[in-house]
This record gives structure tokens, sequence and C-alpha cells, in this order.
């Protein structure tokens, strides 16, 4: 019986200004089962996200049609619809009534719920005096606990400390056991293999894979080969390492507005995992362009082993991303040996430092 | 197995008999929405009572000081300060509710761009909640009745709800409309406070009702249904019964004013989770 049936959904969104349409998701089309844990895979900006704003009934496809069978919940975002007024235990309710869930149902549930978020003591406080790391947790007992036929995941586990990310793969197992259907979205590549069975691998809105996790992981790693084509924006890149100070300069251009953008650059293992990831956002730093130009240098300390590492660039504007390129250049380490060690290129990993080995 | 479960379609035009569903089906999160203000106003109840009845009250001190000092506003046949408190009742509940649906759409941005709950709601709920302030002012519209001796009679008791429940549709309407300007096109944000705020000129307020000294202007003014629900009222609360056609008129273009904006709104809605 499928949970989930999607046939040839596209969703193009017009840019402000531009005028110029995006596209999104281009005629995607796959079925679910129920009680089947599928993984979502894909770069940043391939309509993973978009995806589940359609299934979950977000927004609406531009064209296509499809159905969702029994009730859905999605985590999108941790805490949607939190009220920082309101106590943790009103919270709860709010939270739940949003995903659909009954008043009755949550009631059963609340002492569990609370329990699992660890945060007795301060339920009845205002959610404004929480951690983020408390709210975090209230919002994944919320859906952990409430018997939706199907659970989206987000990115939950991008958030949190190990602790907590082990306990919310634990409930998500429960899930599977309890033969509630699963879309996973992650780029925790190793937690989808933990998870799904069977993975989508999406890119620039296409459904490019669909099928058992292993192959699909190899397809989503074997797509992201380096290229040498620039996007639009990005006039030149230059990026260079000496004696382990990393130095990036960056021209861009053809910024469609001069208000703020967010900027992105990671650094990337050749097999795709990001090292170093530097953004404006970090440090607190406003980007403006002037006449659609930016110049920007990037400077950084890095302890990465000599080799090729593939670099990425985002730009984008109130969430929104403006572009996303892949292998826009690569961080070259030249060869050297700052410790001395010996037999260098049997170190494994992509770092290297300084190490002491005593016996006691 | 799926006996019993909901399906949902997926489709880029919801039909509206799917959209009145949802929007009955899940009411509870309508009322988990009213609940929310309620609560987050009423954490300290006096102050809560006091801000759903202070702008209608000041207004209310301001233009009787006002008028002592000119002699051209209204002589009707009730005391002018129930005809004043009255006209500002109905005034401050649209002006709240029609504010209210415009800030709820901007507040909830991440609740719309992230989850799925029927976005009816956030017009529906402003006006719940500015619905139950109108209650606590019309009790005290009740005691100045009683105070000027003209106290609620069976025509008042009759007519009075019809004219609530036309106010009702008419700013519901209304509030649909605002809201989904305001998502098309930011700016208007800042002209709808100001054109409410005119509503108290623009409306029998505090001057007679059908006393221009233009005749189309005088048609302007009559045909508005919000004006037609205050006058419905007062001739009700005055022990008089409400002539059958004008009833009748402003009935229908409260209804038609619904109905524009459950169509405006339901365009906006399709790419409202993209626009916020």
């Amino acid at each position: 019986m499928s949970a989930i049936l999607v046939n040839g959904i596209s969703k193009s969104y017009f840019l402000d200004k531009k005028k110029e349409e995006f596209c999104a998701l281009k005629d995607v089309s796959f079925d679910v089962s129920e009680g089947e844990s599928v993984g979502i895979i894909g770069h940043n900006g391939a309509g993973k996200s978009t995806l589940l704003k359609i299934l979950s009934g977000v927004t609406f496809p531009t064209s296509g049609t499809g159905k969702v069978v029994g009730s859905f919940s999605s985590l999108l975002e941790i805490g949607t619809g939190f009220h920082p007024d309101l106590s943790g235990r009103d919270n709860i309710y709010l939270n739940a009534s949003i995903l659909g869930v009954s008043r009755r149902d949550v009631e059963a549930e609340l002492d569990r719920i609370i329990a699992f978020s660890g945060v007795e003591e301060f339920i009845d406080q205002p959610l404004r005096t929480y951690s983020s790391g408390m709210k975090l947790r209230l919002a994944f007992g919320v859906i952990a606990h409430l018997k939706t036929d199907i659970v989206a995941l987000d990115e939950v586990l991008a958030v949190g400390d190990t602790q907590f990310q082990l306990k919310c793969i634990d409930k998500i197992f429960d899930f599977k056991q309890q033969r509630r259907t699963i879309l996973f979205v992650s780029h925790n590549l190793s937690a989808v293999k933990k998870l799904c069975e069977r993975t989508l691998v999406l890119s620039h809105g296409k459904l490019v894979f669909d099928g058992p996790t292993e192959a699909a992981i190899s397809h989503y790693l074997n797509s992201t080969q380096p290229k040498s084509s620039k996007d639009e924006f990005v006039k030149a890149v230059n990026i260079s390492s000496e004696n382990s100070m990393g130095s990036l300069s960056l021209e861009l251009e053809n910024i469609p507005f001069d208000s703020e953008i967010d900027l992105g650059v990671n650094i990337n293992s050749v097999n795709g995992a990001c090292i170093y990831h530097f953004s404006n956002r970090f440090i607190e730093k406003t980007l403006t362009p002037k006449n659609g130009k930016l110049n920007l240098r990037i400077t950084f300390r890095h302890q990465l082993k000599p080799g090729n590492y593939p670099t990425s660039i985002y730009i984008g504007q109130n969430e929104q991303q403006l572009c996303w390129i892949e292998n826009v250049a690569y961080f070259t380490v030249a060869p050297s040996n700052p410790y001395g060690f010996h037999n260098p290129d049997a170190i494994q990993g992509p770092m290297i430092t300084e190490f002491e080995m005593t016996e006691d | 197995m799926n006996l019993g479960k909901s399906v949902r379609q997926i489709s880029a035009n919801q039909p509206l008999s799917d959209w009145i569903r949802q929007v009955i089906d899940r009411r509870e999160t309508l009322w988990f929405f009213v609940w929310r203000d309620l609560k987050v106003q009423y954490q300290q109840p006096i102050f809560g009572l006091l801000w759903s009845v202070f702008q209608p009250l000041v207004y209310f001190g301001v233009i009787l000081l006002l008028r002592s000092t000119t002699t051209s506003m209204t002589e009707s046949e009730m005391p002018f300060e129930l005809y004043l408190i009255s006209g500002l009742v109905f005034w401050n509940f649209t002006t709240s509710a029609v504010n209210g649906a415009i800030q709820s759409i901007q507040s909830n941005a991440g609740l719309i761009s992230k989850s799925y709950f029927p976005k009816f709601y956030l017009i529906l709920a402003p006006l719940l909640k500015s619905t139950l302030d109108l209650f606590v002012m019309f009790l005290i519209v009740l005691a100045f009745s009683f105070y000027l001796e003209q106290p609620l009679n069976g025509s008042a008791l009759l007519f009075i709800p019809l004219a609530l429940i036309m106010l009702w549709s008419m700013v519901l309407g209304c509030s649909a409309i605002a809201a989904s300007a305001v998502v098309h096109n930011r700016h208007v944000r800042h002209a709808i406070p100001v054109l409410l705020y005119a509503l108290i000129f623009a409306l029998p307020v505090f001057y007679p009702m059908g006393k221009m000294n233009h005749e189309a202007l005088n048609f302007l003014y009559m045909a508005n249904p919000i004006a037609g629900a205050m006058d419905c009222f007062r001739t009700a609360f005055g022990g008089q019964v409400p002539a059958a056609s004008s009833i009748g008129s402003w009935a229908v273009q409260a209804v038609i004013w619904l109905c524009i904006g459950i169509v405006a709104f339901r365009m906006t809605e399709k790419t409202l989770a993209d626009k916020v």
C-alpha cells in the first residue's frame, strides 16, 4: 500500500526583481510504501526541502499531482510554532496542534514527551527561559511521541550534542519498528546509510537516482566531480595555502541587488564531506555588494595534509539561495612535512597535526 | 490497512470543497491559535482586559471633549454617549481584526513556510480574538445603556445578533483582502492602518447617518455594510425595527465582501509559503 505517491511534480519560483523563473523541482515522480524508510540526498539547493514542503502541504506544486495517505508530520525546522511567552507545557500542545495532532492524543503522551526532553523542572516556565538545546529536545520530543503515520525529518541530526543525536537516532529506529513511514533528508550520509534501505538522489531539481542506499550514495558522490565552469556571479576565485595559512580571494559580480548577502565557503574532502566551513554569519559580518560587485578575502589557519580539496561557494539572501557552486576551485596544499614525520603519506584522514607519545 | 486514514491530494489547484473541509477538520488548531493569543494577552488579566477596551474608551473621552466645543455633532434619538460608544465599538472591532490579520501573517511567517495547517486560520484567529474583545466592550455598552435608562428590548435582542453577523462576515472578507494585498506588496502594510484609522471619520461613529451635503457621498456612506451594521444596531437599540430593504442590501453586500475575501485569499495562499 502506498503511503506517498507523487506523479510528475514540478515547482518553480519567480525570483523577485529578476522576473526570472527558477525551477526548484522538475518532473519528480516516486512512490513510497507504508512503513518504508526513504532517504533523500543531494547537494544544497537540489530541491530536497522544496519536495518535503510540497509533501507536507506547506506549499503547492506548480504542476503534477500526488497523494499522501495518513497523517503526516514534518520537522522541517526545530520548534516551528513555539511561542516564547508560553510555558513548555503549553508549547507542547500548540506544537502538536500545528502538526495536526489532537489534544487528547497529546495528553496521553505528555509525560513521556517531557521525560524524553529532560526539561521536567522547567516545563511550566516560559519558553524564552529555555536554552536552544532544551527547545530542540522539546521539539524533537513532540514529534517523536506523536503517532503520525508518516514522519519527515529534515536535517534534524545536524543540531544538538552527540548524546542527543544518538537518542534521536534511537527514536528514529523506534519509528521504523512501529512501521511508520519515514522520509529522511540529510547530508549525513552515514546516518542515511544506517536508517534507510532506499534513497532518492536529487540534483538541480531532478530525481536522478532512486534505489538502494549504497548505490544512491555512490551515485551522489560520483556526480560531484570537479567542474571548471563558474557561475555568472563568481568572476574569479583564487585560493592558496602557505605554511598552514590559507587565503581565498573572491570577486563577485552581477548580484541582482545591493542589499546584504550571505556568503559561505566550504572546503571539502575528495569524497564530499565538508572539512572547513566559512560564512559571514558565524562572525556577524555583513556583506553588501556595490553595483552588484563584491570583492572579498578570507584568511584562515588550517591543518590539512598536502593534497587537493574541492571548494564550494554559497551565496544567498534571507535564507533564499542565489547560487551554490560546487567545486568552484581546488584548494591545493603543496607537499610539505612541517612536523618531520616519517612516511607522511601513510597518515590517514585529511588532517595532520603534531603529537607526542609517552610511555607511563 | 488504510481504512480510516485520511488521504490528502497534492495538486497545483486545491478544489474549494477540499479547502473548506480542511478548514473545518483542523479547527482544533484554530482554537489553539486563539488560545495562544489570549493566553499571551491575559497573562496579567487586568492588563489583558484593559488593552481590549483601552482604545475605544480613550477615543470616547476625546470625542466627548471635542463635542463640548462644537454643536454640529449628531442629535439622534438616542443619547449621544450611547450613540458614540456603539459606533466606537464597531469601528474598534474592524480595525483590530484587520490589523490583527496583517500582523498575524507577518508574525507567523516561520510557521507558514515550515508547517502545514489551513492558512485561513491566520485570518480567522485574530478575528475571533477581536470578537471576544467586542463582547467585553459590549458589556460596557450595556452598562451605558442601563445608566442612560435605555435598556435592551425585544427588537434589540433580535436585530443585534444580525448586525453582528453582518459586521463579522464583512470584516472577515476585508481582513482576507487586506492580508492578501500585504502578501503581494509589503508596502501596503503601511497604508492599511491609516485607512482603518480614517474609517473613524468615514463611518457614522460620531456623525449622524446620511446627513452629508452631497448625494454621492451619502450613497457611499450608506452603502458601507459596516455603517449598515452600526445603523441596524442603533435602530434596534432604540427599540425600533430596522427597514427590511436596507438590512437585505447590507446583508448581500456583506456576503459579497466575504466571498471576494475568500477568493483573494485562496489565490494568495498558493504562493504564500514562498513569499513570506
